[in-house]
């Protein structure tokens, strides 16, 4: 990709197109952090536009202190949080883990049917992540999918990377029991 | 070295562990349940690596440019352009005030004057006190700056939309 510095200055400077290159670069990381944060798929598409949209007018703002990827990062998990809070204020599934201990969390899955037998091991896994505390989520995709240090993600998620490291390390554990307890090893093998 | 606990491993995983790595390995070598154990964490992580099954959002660069293209850009002329357009919002119906102020209390002596009341026009043209002038200069500053405030939200409002 054309030098970032460049290309903010193209943007700012009215170069529209140059704003669609930015997109291209990061639409797909905004898409896993929205996907993974904001169930209803009906929603993502609007919530998606909003992170760029939010880019976009603080793009003057952007001081390269950090990488792109980590300010951008930081933008589309706050517009989710702020889009859930007015979203479903009283649902408690996305409270901070802290709050109801991960060990605890009730789990929306149904039992393994003959779909979920069917399901490849993607679906499966995807599916048990949708079950975890929306920070788990966040960091579980910012981690594996977008490559990001814990550090990286604390400044994306307002967090400590202490915490990030457990919550990833609890994260990973319930999900690791989770698949074990309720798919057989032919499940995830598919 | 004991057996390894969930944590080391994804210590080691996540390529943070260090020293202690080479120690992890030989006991994974020796250990079949916490070898096992292991590569379950490891495909566990080959899954969490793989975002295939998480759907795209169709025509996201469209939609957002198309979405920009009804908006100004975002350019520090144009932030300069509403500073210039909330500091006009406050400043010209303040200048307005006054002069409506001075022009009446003007009138107001010239007709003492004409009917032959002189304390009072004098009394009249020289007009209020410098304090209530200030706390009436201060009361329209703080209106029309709020007037000035909410034209800024006005405006990045009907941006938004």
């Amino acid at each position: 990709m054309e030098n970032e510095r460049s290309l903010v200055r193209r943007v700012l400077g009215g170069d529209r197109a140059a704003f669609g290159v930015i997109i291209e670069e990061y639409g797909r990381m905004v898409t896993h952090i929205v996907s993974r944060m904001v169930r209803s798929e009906s929603d993502r598409e609007d919530v998606a536009q909003d992170v760029f949209l939010k880019v976009y007018e603080n793009l003057h703002g952007f001081e390269f202190r950090s990488r792109m990827s980590t300010w951008i990062a930081r933008i589309a998990y706050t517009t989710c949080l702020n889009f859930m809070e007015k979203k479903r204020p009283s649902l408690l599934d996305d409270d901070l883990p802290e709050m109801g201990g991960v060990d605890s969390f009730p789990s929306s899955t149904p039992a393994p049917d003959a779909a979920a037998h069917r399901a490849g091991v993607a679906e499966i896994l995807e599916r048990e992540i949708g079950a975890l505390p929306v920070d788990y989520r966040t960091a579980l995709t910012l981690f594996h999918l977008e490559g990001m240090t814990y550090d990286e993600i604390g400044e994306a998620m307002g967090l400590p990377g202490g915490t990030v490291k457990s919550y990833l390390f609890r994260a990973r554990k319930q999900l690791r029991g989770r698949l074990a307890s309720t798919y057989s090893r032919e499940d995830l093998e598919n | 070295m004991k057996h390894p606990s969930a944590d080391d491993i994804q210590e080691y995983l996540d390529g943070i562990s260090g020293a202690e790595a080479r120690v992890l390995e030989s006991h994974l070598a020796e250990c079949a349940d916490c070898r096992a154990r292991f590569e379950e964490y490891r495909d566990l992580y080959a899954g969490l690596g793989d975002g295939r099954a998480i759907p795209e959002i169709r025509d996201l660069p469209y939609r957002v440019m198309s979405r920009i293209e009804a908006w100004r850009s975002p350019t520090k002329e144009s932030a300069l352009e509403d500073w210039v357009l909330a500091i006009c919002g406050v400043l010209l119906p303040t200048i307005a005030l006054v002069v409506f102020v001075g022009i009446g209390s003007l009138a107001v002596g010239l007709v003492g004057l004409a009917g032959g009341v002189r304390d009072l026009a004098v009394r009249s043209m020289a007009g209020p006190r410098p304090t209530v002038i200030a706390a009436a200069a201060v009361v329209v500053l703080l209106v029309y700056l709020a007037n000035g405030i909410a034209l800024r939200r006005a405006r990045s409002g009907s941006r938004r939309s």
